[in-house]
Formats: C-alpha cells, sequence, structure tokens
C-alpha cells in the first residue's frame, strides 16, 4: 500500500509526475472500472469512461487539495463521468436513463463479456428499477463492500441515510427476485 | 427472589433509536444474505489482460491531447511590431492629407468627359449583358402602362433633336 501523502507529492512534482500516476492507475484502475461497469453495463463503454476518468484525474491532481481522500475524490470523478454518459446517451436517443439502461440490460444476453445467467440478468433489471442514489448505494455496498464512511463522502450523504437507502434497496430487490 | 430491574442505574449510554435501527438492520442483513445466496456476482466479465494496458491506452491519450508543440512563424510579437506601423502610417496620412475647404470632391463635381472616358475604359470591364443584369426586369420594363405617362409627338421629336448625335444616325443608315 503507497502512503497517500507521498503519492500526491509526487504527482504534483513535473518531474516524477507520469511515474506518480502510472502507480496511482495501478492501484485504482480495477476498482474504478468495475465500479464505472455497473453503472454503463457494456465494457467498451466502461472503458471510454474510465479513459475519461484518469484523464480528469490527472488534470485536477495539481488543484487536489486533499480535503478527501485520493480514493473517494477519484471514485466520485468516476461516479460522475458515468452518470454524465448515460444521460449523454438518453438525451441523443431522446429517452429516458430508465430506458437507456434497460436497453444496455437487453444488450447484455447477446454481450460476449457478460457471463452471467437469468437470475443475474434479473437483478441488473431490479436495480435498474430503483432510483439513481440507490441504484449507487446497492452495487457500492452489494458488490463492491465498500465502507459507509467512505460512501458518505463519495456520494455526499450521511451514513445513516446511506444505511436506510441501502436496506429499502435490498428489500426492493428481494422482492422482485423472490416475489413469495 | 427479587428481579433487578433492567436499566437501572445503568451507567452506559446508547445512541437514540438504537434498538429500532438494530432491529432495521439485523432484518436487512438477512436478507442481503439470503440474496447473496441467490446471486452472488453480476456476471459481467472483460476481455483477457485487459487491465494491463489501461495505463499505456490512458497515457497515450493525454500524449495525443497535448500534441505536438507548434510553432508559429509569425508569433504575436511580429504581429504587434506590424500593426503598431501600419497604425502609425495610417495616423501620418491622416494628419498631413487633411481634406481643405475646397476639395469637395463628389460626382457632380466630376466632369462628365472625365466620366465617360473612365465608363469607357477597361476600368469597368462589363459587358452589355452583365450591365443588364444589374438592373430588375421591372427596371428595364418601359412600357406606357407603367408610366401612365403618353408621350406626344412633338415631345418625342424635341427629345431626338437635343440629344441624339446626328453622326450616330448617319453611321446607322449606311449600314
Amino acid at each position: 500500500m503507497i502512503v497517500e501523502e507521498t503519492l500526491i507529492e509526487a504527482l504534483k512534482s513535473p518531474e516524477s509526475r507520469e511515474q506518480a500516476f502510472r502507480t496511482l492507475m495501478g492501484e485504482y484502475k480495477e476498482r474504478l472500472y468495475w465500479h464505472i461497469r455497473k453503472i454503463v453495463y457494456n465494457h467498451d463503454d466502461a472503458h471510454d469512461v474510465l479513459q475519461n476518468t484518469f484523464i480528469k484525474v490527472y488534470k485536477g491532481i495539481p488543484n487536489f487539495k486533499g480535503d478527501s481522500k485520493l480514493y473517494t475524490w477519484m471514485y466520485r470523478i468516476a461516479t460522475n463521468e458515468a452518470i454524465t454518459f448515460i444521460n449523454k446517451k438518453a438525451k441523443r436517443m431522446e429517452a429516458t436513463t430508465l430506458e437507456v439502461q434497460e436497453l444496455a440490460i437487453s444488450k447484455l444476453e447477446s454481450d460476449v463479456y457478460f457471463d452471467g445467467n437469468e437470475i443475474q440478468l434479473k437483478l441488473q433489471n431490479a436495480i435498474a428499477t430503483l432510483p439513481e442514489k440507490q441504484q449507487l448505494v446497492f452495487n457500492m455496498k452489494y458488490f463492491d463492500e465498500m465502507k459507509y464512511n467512505d460512501m458518505s463522502q463519495i456520494l455526499d450523504t450521511s451514513v445513516g441515510a446511506l444505511k436506510s437507502s441501502y436496506h429499502i434497496a435490498v428489500k426492493k430487490i428481494t422482492s422482485i427476485l423472490k416475489p413469495d | 427472589m427479587k428481579k433487578e430491574t433492567p436499566h437501572k442505574n445503568n451507567p452506559y449510554g446508547i445512541p437514540k433509536d438504537y434498538f429500532k435501527s438494530f432491529e432495521d438492520g439485523l432484518m436487512a442483513k438477512i436478507e442481503e444474505d439470503e440474496l447473496r445466496k441467490l446471486v452472488p456476482e453480476s456476471g459481467f466479465s472483460l476481455p483477457d489482460d485487459y487491465f494491463n494496458s489501461v495505463e499505456s491506452k490512458v497515457l497515450g491519450t493525454l500524449k495525443n491531447e497535448r500534441g505536438p508543440k507548434v510553432v508559429s512563424l509569425i508569433s504575436r510579437k511580429s504581429i504587434i511590431a506590424v500593426a503598431a506601423v501600419a497604425a502609425s502610417l495610417l495616423l501620418i496620412v491622416t494628419l498631413f492629407n487633411k481634406p481643405t475647404a475646397n476639395s469637395n470632391l463628389s460626382l457632380a463635381t466630376i466632369e462628365t468627359e472625365t466620366l465617360e472616358s473612365f465608363i469607357n475604359s477597361d476600368a469597368i470591364a462589363y459587358s452589355k449583358e452583365e450591365l443588364i443584369n444589374f438592373y430588375s426586369d421591372e427596371d428595364l420594363e418601359f412600357t406606357g402602362t407603367n408610366t401612365n405617362q403618353e408621350i406626344s409627338e412633338e415631345a418625342l421629336t424635341d427629345y431626338l433633336i437635343d440629344y441624339l448625335d446626328a453622326t450616330d444616325l448617319t453611321e446607322q443608315y449606311e449600314e
């Protein structure tokens, strides 16, 4: 584990910037990718969004004041980029974000980079029915097992509200997947 | 045996609504565990070795965005210098070429002969057809109906006598 302060210092210095940025990407690329992938569904889209995220991180490093952890700051950028991507797609298609998500999920069946079965597809459909923030909370807790404190910084929401949001999301999804 | 009242003289405090949230949290945890048994993973996969190429792809895009540094042949300094010289020249010309009260130049002051020779010169190299195109059909249309004026025979004779060149007429008849 790299000491965050040392990494930030190296990222801000022109001599060590590129090497430090490589280290930063190596450390966080997988976690950020999977976070983005669960919002945009498709691998190519997730790659584009991940790339944009890292470019924004690179450009934003000189202004990073360290008020939050580097990890939560990058997660916030990734979340915003992924949501903006979906919203732009919806605008282009003159559709709602839910319709865009449903279309993306319907394509998963034939997607070579989706090995899920029927119940996994059903889960994705169930997640898509949740409000935007609940979807994020559910994915971050259920799949990424993120701590509520970190989530609170990323989503700018209190821990209590996040817990309650997650519980509601679990209930709703369970009722969709197990109606009896 | 007397049963001790629970919480009596208990020095420990608990957060507000702790027991209520404890129950909710516990129920949610049970539901979550059941859901995990049913769907433990998302089902998403990705190309082999994808993560090995992320760094180079991002850095490649960043380098392309920056692009090669373009050195302009005309620097900003040269443009400013040229602009300054041009402005100075304009100022000098304006100051030393002030129009006098007598130099009232307009079409009315130009002699007709000078104007005619200018029109006939190559300076205005328009063919008749091109000149006609400058006018709209309405401009060119000249009939008694749109003027609502009858030209009398006497007026026409006067006009021809005053403005028609005799030599032109002779040339027309000879052809």
